[in-house]
């Protein structure tokens, strides 16, 4: 038997292997702290990202956005932060102030095909009541409900092609119903 | 591609090239590599990585660059960095600028001295004894001894040049000052530089380093490579000279030239431009070090354990970069 240093070698072998293990997991670990930081400064899930512009949300989404065609003077344009959710289907959703800025005033939020628009993008809310609207030829859902700051918003839920959207607004029933009726594709 | 896509590419690169040397160093000191040999082999992976696996994945997996990868699958995303604002500016923006910016100056630090006009010094017969030494020397170094070229001034000047026909440049001042066997340890020296073709090196090297310009983690590791290939020399050096000699050399050329072995002669290596560092209390250190390393026992080489080392660090760090967009 000729025995002698093989062991040696593979017992080194086995320290080195475990070292880089421990170094790799370091690494991966420092790596993802470090991959958690902006969405943690920003207040987000990992995963949703921050559009800087509505062609950069089209971009990231790969289509075009179903916008409202009408828009109240009283709401500023464009949308304050635009959350975009890579994923099957990706979502997209808008948030709008007043024209002078402060709080937020509509959340639009709308995924790119078939399927619910995950919790992450817009949280769920508790409905005080609910009725039944036509919107684009089609049944929507209108809700009264109590948004995250603890106020009365309403809610428009409907489908347009493939695509799930929702608009919550803390304006006037009556604009809500009218941009979310008049929403269509951009050209 | 437009300009987003050569960003996100550069930062794939710096972030790699940053996992690659921070992973590479702390194997080194956990492995407790002493071998330069194996060392060099290693630092290399931490070039290769940004240099040949960053620009596969790239093409190979054009996937990786979607949202989808970079939010779902990637442990590290440096895009992610473009959602915090600092001013207006995306942070993404800023690291990639001044990271960029740093490893411009890095280079730049190191080819000065390469693109300054040259000093062409007339070359003087060279000295039998001196030729005799090289030739001696040369073959247990299984180097082709190569010509001298003698400069008859009083500056110590004594370095290797040339990828074609390589040559050892020596000055009447460094026979003056050193003695015979401090001699013999300092040309054994730079024979090793030629045996192991570190001229030729040392250009693909800097090649990599232009090439990887915006790449602050490769500039450091090609630094710190140079380092390692004055330490294989040393060893080499070594083995048909006087370890103690050569570190007498070294420290008596330091002190003679305050740190610039080339005697203020422009040279063509950059190796040596890589080691003129600005820093002089730098470059006390790194003799400082090749002098203890040379009073030190010779370490201990494995060529199978060293290679195995290698090919496991190669497919960790494979891992490591395939998870980071």
């Amino acid at each position: 038997m000729t025995a002698g240093p093989r062991p040696t070698l593979v017992r080194e072998l086995l320290r080195a292997a475990a070292w880089l293990v421990v170094v790799g997991a370091v690494m991966l670990g420092v790596l993802a702290a470090l991959d958690a930081v902006p969405a943690w400064i920003n207040g987000e899930s990992r995963d949703v990202r921050l559009a800087s512009s509505l062609e950069d949300a089209e971009r990231r989404v790969r289509a075009r956005l179903v916008l409202p065609a009408y828009f109240p003077d009283t709401l500023g344009w464009p949308p304050e932060r635009i959350r975009v959710l890579a994923g099957q289907p990706p979502a997209v959703a808008l948030q709008v102030t007043a024209r002078g800025g402060g709080e937020t005033r509509l959340v639009l939020a709308q995924t790119i095909g078939v399927g619910e628009i995950p919790e992450r993008l817009l949280p769920p809310a508790g409905a005080l009541d609910e009725a039944s609207v036509a919107i684009a030829g089609g049944q929507g859902r209108l809700r009264r409900i109590v948004g995250p700051d603890g106020q009365i918003w309403r809610e428009v839920a409907w489908t347009q092609g493939d695509r799930t959207l929702v608009a919550r607004s803390k304006g006037s029933l009556e604009e809500l119903l009218r941009m979310v009726r008049s929403a269509r594709v951009q050209p | 591609m437009h300009a987003g896509t050569w960003a996100d590419v550069a930062a794939q690169s710096i972030v790699h090239g940053f996992v690659c040397a921070v992973v590479v160093e702390a194997l080194i000191r956990l492995w407790r590599v002493a071998a330069p040999t194996e060392r060099l082999g290693l630092r290399l992976l931490a070039v290769i990585g940004p240099l040949v696996v960053s620009p596969a994945l790239v093409l190979a997996f054009p996937a990786r660059a979607s949202d989808e990868f970079r939010d779902h699958f990637a442990v590290f995303t440096a895009r992610h960095w473009e959602d915090v604002r600092v001013l207006g500016v995306p942070l993404f923006s800023v690291w990639l600028g001044a990271l960029t910016a740093s490893a411009v100056a890095l280079l730049v630090m190191d080819l000065k001295p390469l693109l300054r006009r040259r000093r062409e010094l007339p070359a003087a017969p060279v000295p039998p004894a001196l030729e005799r030494t090289v030739e001696a020397l040369a073959a247990p170094l299984r180097v082709a001894a190569p010509p001298v070229r003698f400069l008859d001034i009083a500056g110590p000047v004594l370095f290797c040049t040339g990828v074609r026909r390589p040559t050892i440049v020596v000055s009447r001042g460094t026979l003056e000052l050193l003695d015979g066997e401090e001699l013999e340890a300092a040309i054994a020296h730079e024979l090793a530089h030629l045996s192991a073709r570190d001229p030729s090196v040392s250009w693909t090297l800097m090649g990599v380093r232009l090439l990887l310009f915006f790449n602050p983690a490769v500039q450091v590791v090609a630094r710190a490579m140079a380092r390692d290939a004055e330490a294989r020399a040393d060893e080499r050096a070594g083995r048909v000279g006087d370890r103690v000699a050569l570190a007498s050399a070294l420290l008596k050329l330091f002190r003679a030239t305050n740190g610039d072995a080339a005697g203020g002669i422009s040279r063509t290596l950059p190796f040596a431009t890589a080691l003129a560092e600005p820093f002089r209390r730098a470059r006390t250190l790194d003799v400082e070090a090749r002098c203890l390393r040379l009073l030190e026992p010779v370490p201990a080489h494995r060529p199978e354990l060293a290679a195995a080392r290698v090919l496991l660090a190669a497919a960790g760090l494979f891992l490591l970069t395939v998870v980071v967009a």
